[in-house]
């Protein structure tokens, strides 16, 4: 993750992958304030593969000793030193030319977080609030865990936002400064790729979960998130079989599932999350999992449409209908 | 990938290095070893490729693409397979995407217009083509090392969309790049981003033009230079008198009573407020706090018995350490100020800077908050007896308003400064806001600078009759005051009103006003009468008193007035070896070159005004200058550029229609004369006498152009500039002796042979006389090439 320390200060700041530095504090990603400085004096940019410089300033930049020549992209890399305006200027050092990576960076002594779908704060064992990247909003997202219909209340994360869950603190750092293209951040495949099958056992304590994916099944293991899944798998079927269409069978009221599951609304949307972030970090292309679970208006539903659940050995339910099969 | 060449593209192209990696692929800048030149190559992802469909269509829109070309497209040249992933070979464009070239600069508001003109433009003619971008935004836009945008990246999206998705998607982007100018915005712009973000409401073509229509009316800047001199025309003299009475360019002051200015005041230079730490000001709270300083330091010289304040031109332009400022700007005291800021709360740093060496005898800090410019305005006046022990200042009614109202006062200085609303709405703004304050002074100020420049430039009457009607509104202490004087004085000369302007310099001169002035103020009248050995008496007298900007401009500008065009180019060189960066005397030096036939000086000259302000005179200007070079095309699209900001005027409508005339569009060049025939006979006033006549000559209608010229009364018949036009309109009539006549006049008077050596004129290569003339002055080669003539003296060719 990409570091420059400025030796006058000792200071260290993350890199964005266009980072600014200058005088005008606005504008800059770092403020450098001498009289010499331009107000956007140098951008280090990220291609792909490395780090470059380019100076934009009225004074000059130099690297090591070499002034750099304006608007002209060179190469940095571990261990170099910039100079801003003048070559015996403190140096700002290159610690880390790694690539650049949103991050959430922890304050007052909180540790920072690698920015990544599915990340709970303050952390997994007790969230209260998850963060997932929104391809339809090409943002990241904030959800919290409190309320019927977290909708509401999730939040779009804005780089130098502050986050704060749990006691701890963190502050919203994002590399990327562009707005990526559609189909780079499109998801690759769709909820309607994939089968879920279900084995419940008998005493209806344990949910087993495989996913049939493009002629792979990958299994998913027990957990106990898997039979909140179920649940409304189930519920989805029998609204089916019952004559309901697409759009709306499947459909429950928050009150109900509370009441079916004998559980508070946070601890349903901690298991949905987790359901949803154990699928998309199982699949090796990427999905949109917000379908997974569907809400709306205080109710939720099952995404998925192909599915099958077994209990012990009987197929009990399957969509799209199939003739349930004693085995 | 490794540099060298691709073997898929078999060896057309070699890497050199790579460029980026976006979201459609990684680009690398190649090079076309065929036909020697830098491109850009762009393979594209190939998980994307697995669609069959999407691979066939990407084809199939790079050949539509390809055909294109369009200065605001980035062009496709090529297209292979490189292994599974298509490649598409590029236009190779220095510079970045839109998104990092704003976060790398701070672009004006009319460089962000224009680009939103060349993308549209761009993609009026991609969809002219059949192709729909559908993704468009600040990353897709690259802007190249001219600072031109160019949209790139087109049809690639997945999905396809209609035209429609692409104008929606051209209202985000504007709504984007404006976000931070909305306070600036004119009611144009604001009407098209409205009708933007309705689906369907405009097509690309159709957004192109008003984008373009909104970007000229952002350079146009009604409040002008007053040199509107051009090489072929003179302005009517009763508006060009250009009595340049007001010393401050823009800030406005006021002083609440009559100022008695001793004939031996201090000269105070209040400079511009340096910005040390911006803290989280936005731009424009910074502009604001800065005029706030400025300002309340500016009113309280004013108003004070003792000082004389150093007019704003000069202190914006001027370089160098304090001392040589001191001396630059004929000053006996600085006051600098400083201002640093953390969050909103800024730390203001005023010192007072002496003669000779420039130090510090005074030093005050203060608190002010940003967002409270009033505030801010009290802070600084209070500091004021520190700077100025013993010195008391007048109340200048600022007591009356409120934060809101000042605001107000302060942006609309802001906007009178940087050209970034019109005259007419500034004045309207200035109105309305008077009828609630009528005591606050600087409201005055400001409203009489704003008019009587608009005046000048426009020459309409009715900007005499609002000031006056304004200036009725003010109490009579506060129309006794200096600078209101000063603006009744100009007032007096552009009506004409020569013994009331007199009455004002006798007044000022009983009253103790400093000599420098009313030398100046005598120099302009006896000017305004066209008496120039007197005016140019006057104004020696003021340069050498106090060798201010306005007085040497001053001096110049009559010198050349009065025929002696080397004399006023020596005194220009003076005043720019003081003040570098003065647009007014560098315009008046072009006009000089130009006319003396130095094109190229007079080129650089005019473009070098232009780097420092944009300005439609000074581009009308070197349109001409173009126009002499023969470079029409070039000449064009100054002239056009000139006529989209400012229509009414009548000189570059006719040098327009010259132009078009000379590039062989004919009807379009009859259209331009038709029109200003039309306004002329309609008794419009900006269009000038002489204008009229040539153009009714270029119409065929040469008894109207004779009667037209006869109109130009006899004094101006000396002057050089109507006897070319004359010469024109007798050369166009087919009076070839009368025209020599006036050839001759103009060639004695220091006219360039280059005005003669117009296709316009080859009627009288005919002649002797004019052969022999051009000769003389070194411009015969017109004459020599024309088909037919004959070195033979005396013999008569065909009459054309």
């Amino acid at each position: 993750m990409a570091q420059i320390r400025d030796t006058d200060t000792q200071r260290t700041f993350f890199l964005r992958a266009h980072h600014t530095l200058g005088r005008d504090a606005e504008r800059s990603d770092t403020v450098v304030s001498s009289p010499i400085t331009s107000r956007i004096h140098v951008a280090l940019e990220w291609d792909g593969d490395q780090w470059n410089a380019r100076d934009l300033s009225k004074n000059g930049t130099w690297l090591g000793n070499k002034r750099l020549i304006s608007n002209e992209s060179t190469p940095i890399a571990r261990g170099d030193k910039l100079h801003l305006g003048a070559p015996e200027m403190p140096a700002l050092e290159v610690v880390d030319d790694g690539p650049p990576q949103s991050t959430l960076v922890g304050l007052n002594g909180s540790d920072s977080l690698e920015l990544a779908s599915f990340v709970f704060l303050p952390d997994q064992n007790e969230p209260e609030a998850v963060v997932i990247y929104s391809f339809h909003r090409r943002a990241w997202m904030v959800h919290p865990m409190e309320q019927d219909s977290p909708q509401h209340l999730e939040r779009m994360l804005h780089h130098g936002d502050r986050v704060g869950y749990g006691g701890r603190e963190w502050q919203v750092f994002l590399a990327e400064t562009e707005q990526m293209t559609e189909i780079s951040t499109a998801p690759e495949s769709s909820l309607e790729d994939i089968e879920f099958v279900f084995h419940l056992s008998q005493d209806e304590e344990n949910t087993a979960l495989e996913l049939k994916f493009s002629g792979h099944k990958l299994d998913l293991g027990e957990r106990s998130h898997h039979y909140l899944l179920l649940h409304l798998a189930r519920l989805r079927a029998d609204q089916a079989a019952s004559g309901y269409d697409s759009l709306t069978q499947g459909w429950i009221d928050n009150e109900q599932l509370k009441r079916d599951l004998g559980l508070e609304m946070p601890h349903i949307n901690i298991m949905i999350f987790r359901a949803r972030k154990q699928i998309a970090e199982t699949l090796t292309t990427t999905l949109d999992s917000e379908l997974l679970v569907e809400r709306s208006k205080g109710r939720v539903r099952f995404g998925g449409s192909r599915f099958r659940i077994y209990k012990g050995a009987a197929l009990t339910h399957s969509m799209p209908g199939q003739q349930a099969q004693k085995q | 990938m490794t540099e060298g060449s691709m073997p898929d593209s078999e060896g057309k192209y070699s890497i050199l290095r790579p460029l980026g990696r976006g979201g459609m692929g990684e680009v690398y800048l190649a090079l076309d070893n065929r036909l020697q030149r830098e491109v850009a190559i762009k393979y594209l992802r190939t998980d994307l490729t697995e669609d069959g469909d999407w691979h066939e269509r990407m084809q199939h829109e790079a050949l539509l693409l390809a055909r294109l070309n369009h200065p605001n497209i980035v062009q496709i040249y090529d297209f292979f397979e490189a292994g599974e992933a298509p490649a598409l070979v590029m236009e190779y464009v220095r510079g970045r995407n839109l998104r990092i070239y704003l976060r790398e600069h701070r672009a004006e508001l009319a460089d962000k217009l224009r680009w939103l003109s060349e993308i549209s433009a761009g993609l009026a003619a991609s969809h002219d083509a059949g192709v729909v971008h559908c993704d468009l935004k600040a990353e897709n836009v690259l802007i190249n090392a001219e600072g031109s945008a160019k949209v790139t990246d087109f049809g690639i999206a997945s999905h396809s969309g209609d035209r429609a998705d692409d104008v929606a998607a051209l209202g985000v982007l504007a709504q984007e790049l404006l976000a931070d100018n909305a306070a600036v915005v004119s009611p144009t712009v604001r009407d098209l981003l409205r009708r933007l973000s309705k689906r369907g409401a405009l097509t690309a073509r159709e957004a192109a033009a008003q984008w373009r229509h909104a970007w000229l009316e952002q350079t146009q800047s009604e409040t002008p230079l007053p040199s509107q001199l051009r090489a072929q025309q003179r302005r009517g003299r009763r508006r060009a008198t250009a009595a340049l009475v007001a010393v401050l360019v823009v800030s406005a002051v006021v002083l609440a009573w009559q100022l008695r200015t001793p004939a031996k005041a201090q000269a105070v230079a209040i400079l511009p407020p340096v910005m040390r730490d911006p803290g989280q000001l936005s731009e424009r709270q910074q502009q604001i706090l800065e005029s706030a300083v400025a300002q309340s330091l500016q009113e309280a010289v004013l108003g004070s018995q003792r000082l004389s304040l150093v007019g704003m031109t000069e202190v914006d332009t001027v370089q160098g350490s304090a001392a040589e400022k001191l001396v630059a700007l004929g000053a006996d005291i600085l006051i600098a100020s400083q201002v640093k800021c953390s969050g909103t709360v800024c730390d203001l740093d005023l010192q007072r800077l002496e003669k000779p060496s420039g130090q510090v005898t005074s030093y005050r800090k203060v608190s002010v908050i940003a967002d409270s410019p009033l505030g801010t305005h009290e802070a600084v006046s209070r500091q004021w007896t520190y700077l100025f022990p013993g010195q008391t200042t007048a109340n200048n009614g600022a007591g009356a308003l409120d934060e809101a109202d000042y605001l107000k006062y302060t942006e609309l200085n802001l906007a009178a400064q940087q050209f970034s609303r019109s005259s007419r709405s500034i004045l309207a703004a200035v109105e309305s806001l008077l009828r609630a304050r009528r005591d606050f002074a600087p409201l005055y100020y400001l409203y009489a600078q704003v008019a009587l420049d608009t005046y000048e430039e426009m020459g309409d009457p009715m900007y005499l009759d609002r000031l006056e009607r304004t200036l009725e509104l003010a109490d009579p202490a506060l129309a006794r005051s200096l600078f209101l004087r000063r603006s009744r004085f100009r007032l007096d000369l552009y009506r004409g009103d020569y013994q009331a302007a007199r009455e004002v310099i006798r007044e000022l001169e009983q009253e103790g006003a400093d000599d420098a002035l009313v030398a100046y103020l005598t120099g302009e009248w006896h000017g305004a009468q066209d008496q120039f050995r007197a005016a140019g008496e006057s104004f020696a007298r003021a340069a050498a008193l106090q060798p201010s900007m306005q007085y040497l401009y001053a001096q110049a500008r009559n010198q050349y007035w009065n025929g002696q065009p080397d004399a006023a180019l020596a005194t220009l060189d003076g005043l720019l070896k003081r003040y570098e960066y003065n647009t007014h005397a560098l315009g008046l030096r072009a006009v000089i070159l130009l006319e003396q036939g130095k094109l190229a000086a007079a080129e650089q000259a005019l473009r070098l005004s232009l780097d420092i302000q944009p300005n439609p005179l000074v581009r009308a200007n070197l349109g001409m200058v173009y126009l002499l070079m023969r470079n029409y095309p070039a000449a064009r699209e100054q002239f056009l550029e000139a006529y989209d900001a400012d229509s009414r005027d009548s000189v570059v409508l006719l040098n327009l229609a010259d132009t078009e005339q000379l590039l062989g569009n004919v009807e379009r060049g009859r259209e331009l004369y038709r029109q200003l025939v039309a306004r002329y006979s309609e008794g419009d006033p900006s269009v000038i006498t002489t204008v009229a006549a040539q153009a009714y000559a270029q119409l065929g209608q040469f008894e109207e152009a004779m009667a037209t010229l006869k109109k130009i009364s006899l004094a101006r018949e000396q002057a050089s500039s109507p006897a070319v036009s004359a010469a024109l309109v007798y050369t166009l009539a087919g009076q070839h002796l009368v025209a020599l006549v006036e050839v001759d006049r103009a060639l004695e008077a220091g006219v360039s042979g280059v005005m003669f050596d117009l296709p316009f004129f080859d009627p009288l290569c005919t002649e002797v006389r004019f052969r022999e003339l051009m000769s003389e002055h070194d411009r015969d080669g017109r004459c020599e090439q024309l088909p037919g003539a004959t070195a033979t003296a005396g013999i008569a060719t065909e009459k054309r």
